[in-house]
């Protein structure tokens, strides 16, 4: 078959040399090239110094053009070429698509500096030794010097690269250069300096153990022959995983920056000031903004500018921890003033240089934290962090505010914001102070149900419900009212009092000490209750069907595989507000399950009395109080409403319980009436982030339900 | 041994020692006759927020004498008229003590205003065998809009209720809003035993905003002394036709109509009427009185505003004229002028909707004409004045007004007869 006549647009192809550095007969040039839409070119790359074309094969995808908005498909390189050395001063390397030139570096550009060779350790165990390293000295240079070897204690191992490893950044490594190696520890030594070495090297604890060519050191770490494997002293201790192989993403985790073996953890190298600049690199970070989220880590906002991709990692320390990199949960965004100050000075081609990134450590003490920067070479630099703002909900929403999540990016949006809103959520029920409660009269000592109705904004619905609760109460049930304002205590007390004179009703009052939303608020209800059967209930919902708490209970004292049941809910015209729910995918938020209420707005159908269903909203939900406490009422996972619902049905049908609709019991759901406000960018995140909590939880499983 | 008395308490929710309403007088009117029957208490509660103050710690006072009770409806806390609902904090548990003390068996309440609707729940969780009597008086329960039915702003004819179209003339409040006052309401007047419409028109309305028909009776409201009225004879048209309008200038009540057919005969060169106007537009608000004024100093010749009159006087002023205008734009109950005019003997021009449509029956009581044209309205008064004897004519077949007696007797079988809700 004819190859088709490709036409190349070169004013369409764009890239970027990112650096250039010099080896002893070869250099290795990193960069990327990409059409206008993000595709690779379909033209011949090529790479031109001191007069000598290369072509340029072993694309790969990189993880921080993909979250640049570059391009997530393979249009990176990592090339050796080799080049002799007196033909390169004044020179420059050029870039070409199809013969155009897309960029041309003179070589007294600062991205052009010494090579280092880059490699790593990735399993240290008495078994077994594996990782891999990048020199094109090995294979380019004139007389490679030694070899690479492997320094164990005091024994030198020689260490031959003979796995190949196409998974790292490197364009030779993906055609087939032999980067890896693997072996036998013990049996190396063994065979090298005999069976006493070998069984020496066990009586020692501890055991340094060295990468080295050409004189570099390029990656070290601790052997502990107790069999546990120690962190090395360069990686994050102690929850971090080990090193990881070089996936598509900034260059691999260098090695220790001291000489020395074992070093102590940088944490003691951080004296309370930058370092940053010290380096005298290219490198900038700042971090503007840290919100806590206790017992994960903490969300940052800032801004980094690193023209030439120096920096491997990025994490937080505290005396006794580390996070994970920020890198790994990263989202970028425009900063136009940054870029002035200082992209453009570097010609960067874009500016989303700002960052919100979730840096992962849970045992982080964020009084005492710092950041820590690795660059690729192994230099290490500090910043101190700013203390953290605000908490509570006020966080939840500033974490959530100001993002703009579409379709596409909800996922690793959701990867930094869930994480954050949940943590924050999780740690404000931990700490939370115990409610205060009121009787208002005197309420049944041991009632039938408990009515169980969070009251926030529109606290004249207590009024309203009571005085409909009023017409059919025979003092069989308790209505408990969970007041998640404490703020509006005094006026809520007072409606609380003149709806018990007026009506005669009595009620008890449950006021939070601060606010937690829907589902926090009913799990105190839940707490405080004394029925037999509880009912979770909104506010804005009144009453139809006179014995619609009769007939409810009636329905779960006649089955006791019926773990939850809901009722009819309509609107005041009369149409369906909800006839049970049930998970549906949708494709324009990521296609996550979400809860949907079939047949809303529509004339409701004929009823065919207590109908089973896949799920009930917590606008009417009742259950044995029993199995509500067994399940610990709502999940404090879920931030301020949504999904929680969902979420308590599926637990409860989860213990082979079912859920279902009583169709002869008609109320009225005002719906959302409660909440006030319009949906604004932060509850419109929140929902996100419950529904990736959820789909997290119930992905799966959701699918099976229907 | 004699048979126990039977107690009735009846609720007004204005005093009309204190002010000049319809409903008040008709529930001192019915009070007072009932006072005068053999086995009968009653006792009269009225409530008259801001015309007399009760001292602190009185929730119920006797300024009136014994038997009577005025509610001076608290003190700082305010009466929702969006809900009928009572905050006042001492007045659940001061019914309740004054219902124990009175013992009623008939509770009759003229209104809910005031008093709160909750009232209803109080009285029967104090009183559980006490019969609750409600009149209606208007649409308050149904029509936020002063409980007329008419569109806000435009006063067109409203037929209906329903949270949109309330939300429609009440955007400060949501349609969940008025279909929670619906609820709300309706859960009271579920604890009211019988319900009295004065017209079978404001029953029908009530029927079909979803009160039981079954529960609702229509009893006239009674005029007082009936003897003592309509003893003029009708006066001689030979000098041309007097039509008189008696009561509110408001542009409910219908001036404007009265002046624009004023202004066509003027215009057509008649003559021979003469509407006279007698009432008091100082209820009103101020732009009304303003553009009435205005409307004053270019009234046409055939028209004539005479002022304010004294209550006492209407018999003698309606006797002078020869027909009573009622040209109501909205669709009233059952005026009292209509009554007044017919126990005066004197026959009723009246729009031709609602309760006026209802007690003028055209060609027997009175002549009906469209509501709100003055053209309409002109063209009838046309007729009639050259044919006098339309009117004369009437005087056989007009009806006789309910007296104060008949109502009593008709509210004292319904009392002895209503089932409980």
């Amino acid at each position: 078959m004819n190859a088709p006549i490709i036409v190349t647009n070169a004013a369409a192809v764009r890239g970027r040399i990112e650096s250039v550095q010099f080896g002893s007969e070869f250099l290795v040039v990193e960069g990327w090239v990409a059409t206008a839409d993000g595709a690779q070119p379909l033209g011949e790359i090529v790479l031109r110094v001191a007069g000598a074309d290369h072509a340029v094969t072993g694309l790969f995808a990189r993880d921080d053009l993909r979250i640049e908005g570059i391009s997530a498909e393979p249009i990176a390189f990592c090339v050796d070429l080799p080049v002799e050395r007196r033909a390169l001063p004044g020179g420059a390397v050029e870039l070409l698509v199809d013969g155009q030139t897309i960029e041309h570096v003179s070589l007294s550009d600062p991205r052009c500096r010494s090579f280092r060779p880059q490699g790593a350790l990735e399993v240290v165990s008495a078994e077994a030794v594996s990782g891999w390293l990048f020199d094109p000295g090995l294979w380019l240079g004139k007389d490679p010097a030694g070899g690479v070897e492997l320094i164990v204690g005091t024994h030198r191992l020689p260490v031959s690269l003979a796995v190949i490893r196409k998974d790292l950044p490197y364009s030779s490594g993906r055609s087939g250069q032999q980067l890896g190696f693997q072996l036998h520890l013990l049996d190396a030594i063994a065979k090298s300096f005999g069976r006493d070495a070998a069984t020496q090297l066990r009586t020692q604890p501890t055991i340094d153990v060295r990468l080295v060519t050409q004189g570099f050191q390029v990656a070290s770490a601790v052997l502990s022959t107790s069999g546990a494997p120690v962190p090395r002293p360069a990686a994050p201790a102690p929850a971090a995983p080990a090193p990881q192989p070089a996936k598509p993403a900034p260059a691999p985790v260098a090695a220790a920056p001291a000489p020395k073996p074992a070093p102590p953890p940088p944490a003691s190298a951080f004296k309370g000031g930058e370092t940053l600049s010290r380096l005298g690199r290219p490198v900038h970070f700042e971090t503007e903004e840290v919100i806590a989220a206790p017992g994960a880590g903490a969300m940052l906002i800032g801004w980094l500018v690193d023209p030439q991709r120096q920096v491997a990692s990025i994490r937080l320390r505290s005396p006794n921890a580390a996070s994970r990199s920020l890198l790994e949960r990263w989202i970028a965004f425009e900063r136009p003033d940054v870029f002035e100050l200082h992209g453009r000075p570097h010609g960067l081609p874009h500016n989303r240089l700002g960052f919100r990134a979730f840096a992962d450590g849970p045992d982080l003490d964020l009084g005492q934290a710092y950041v820590e920067l690795t660059m690729k070479d192994g230099a290490v630099a500090f910043k101190p962090l700013p203390r953290p703002t605000a908490s509570g909900r006020d966080a939840i929403q500033q974490a959530l505010g100001r993002i703009l999540v579409t379709s596409d990016t909800l996922a690793e949006t959701m990867a930094i914001m869930a994480p954050t809103a949940v943590a924050m959520k999780r740690a404000q029920a931990a700490k939370l102070a115990a409610p205060t409660e009121l009787a208002i009269g005197p309420s049944p000592e041991s009632p039938r149900a408990s009515i169980i109705v969070p009251l926030y904004g529109r606290l004249d619905f207590l009024t309203y419900q009571m005085a409909l609760f009023s017409e059919h109460d025979a003092g069989e049930d308790e209505y408990l009212y969970v007041l998640d304002q404490p703020e509006r205590r005094a006026e809520c007390i007072e409606l609380a009092r003149s709806a018990y004179r007026r009506f005669g009703i009595p009620m008890r009052l449950i006021i939070m000490p601060e606010n937690v939303g829907f589902g926090g608020a009913s799990n105190a209800g839940l707490q405080a209750a004394r029925g037999r059967h509880i009912c979770f209930l909104n506010s804005d919902v009144l009453p139809g069907t006179p014995d619609w708490i009769g007939q409810l209970s009636a329905a779960l004292d006649g089955d006791p595989e019926l773990g939850v049941i809901g009722a009819r809910l309509l609107f005041e015209d009369g149409t369906v507000q909800h006839i049970g729910m049930a998970l549906q995918r949708q494709p324009t938020v990521g296609n996550l399950l979400f809860p949907i209420h079939p047949r809303k707005g529509r004339i409701p159908p004929p009823g065919e009395g207590i109908r089973d269903v896949e799920m009930v909203t917590g606008a009417l939900m009742m259950m044995r109080r029993d199995l509500a406490l067994e399940c610990g009422g709502f999940d404090p996972a879920y931030v301020i409403g949504d999904f929680e619902d969902a979420d308590l049905c599926m637990r409860i049908r989860g213990k082979g319980l079912t859920c279902a609709v009583h169709d002869d019991v008609t109320l009225y759901h005002l719906e959302r009436q409660s909440q006030g406000t319009a949906a604004t960018d932060w509850t419109r995140n929140l929902t996100f982030v419950n529904a990736w909590t959820f789909n997290q939880r119930w992905g799966d499983a959701g699918d099976q339900a229907a | 041994m004699t048979a126990p008395e039977t107690r009735i308490l009846i609720l007004s929710h204005m005093d009309p020692r204190l002010s000049r309403g319809g409903a008040e007088f008709a529930a001192f009117q019915l009070y007072q006759e009932l006072k005068g029957r053999a086995g009968l208490k009653v006792f009269f509660l009225s409530a008259a927020p801001g015309r007399m103050k009760l001292r602190d710690g009185i929730t119920f006072g006797q300024p009136f004498g014994e038997d009577n009770f005025l509610y001076g409806s608290g003190d700082g806390h305010q009466f929702d008229h969006f809900n009928f609902a009572n905050s006042d904090p001492d007045y659940p548990r001061e019914l309740a003590a004054l219902l124990e003390e009175l013992k009623p068996d008939i509770i009759h309440a003229h209104h809910y205003t005031n008093f709160g609707l909750e009232t209803f729940a109080i009285i029967r969780r104090t009183l559980p065998d006490a019969r609750i009597v409600l009149t209606l008086h208007e649409y308050l329960a149904i029509c936020h809009h002063f409980g007329q039915m008419v569109k806000r702003p435009n006063f067109a004819l409203c037929d209906a209720a329903s949270p949109q179209a309330c939300h429609t003339c009440f955007p400060e409040y949501s349609p969940q809003d008025f279909f929670m006052r619906e609820l709300f309401v309706k859960r009271f007047f579920r604890a009211v035993d019988a319900f009295v419409t004065p017209s079978q028109f404001l029953a029908d309305r009530y029927a079909a905003w979803g009160l039981d028909p079954a529960s609702i009776s229509v009893i006239d409201n009674g005029v007082p002394d009936l003897d003592r009225r309509g003893t003029l004879p009708f006066p001689s048209t030979d000098g041309g036709l007097r039509i008189g309008f008696f009561g509110q200038i408001s542009r409910l009540k219908g001036v404007d109509t009265a002046f624009e057919a004023g202004r066509i005969l003027e215009a057509d060169g008649v003559t021979n009427i003469q509407v006279e106007i007698y009432g008091d537009p100082s209820a009103q608000p101020l732009e009304f009185q303003e553009r009435f004024r205005r409307q004053l100093e270019t009234i046409p010749s055939t028209c004539s505003y005479v002022g304010p009159y004294e209550n006492a006087r209407v018999d003698r002023l309606m006797q002078s004229v020869h027909a009573v205008l009622v040209p109501s734009i909205w669709w009233e109950n059952a005026p009292v002028v209509i009554e007044e005019a017919l126990a005066n003997r004197r026959p009723v021009i009246a729009s031709d909707i609602g309760g006026m449509a209802e007690k003028v029956r055209d060609g027997i009581d009175g002549f009906q004409f469209q509501a709100g044209s003055g053209r309409a309205l002109a063209a009838l008064l046309k007729r009639i004045a050259a044919d006098p004897a339309l009117l004369t004519d009437l005087q056989t077949t007009m009806r006789r007004p309910s007296s104060v007696e008949n109502t009593a007797d008709a509210l004292l079988q319904l009392y002895a007869t209503a089932p409980k809700a």
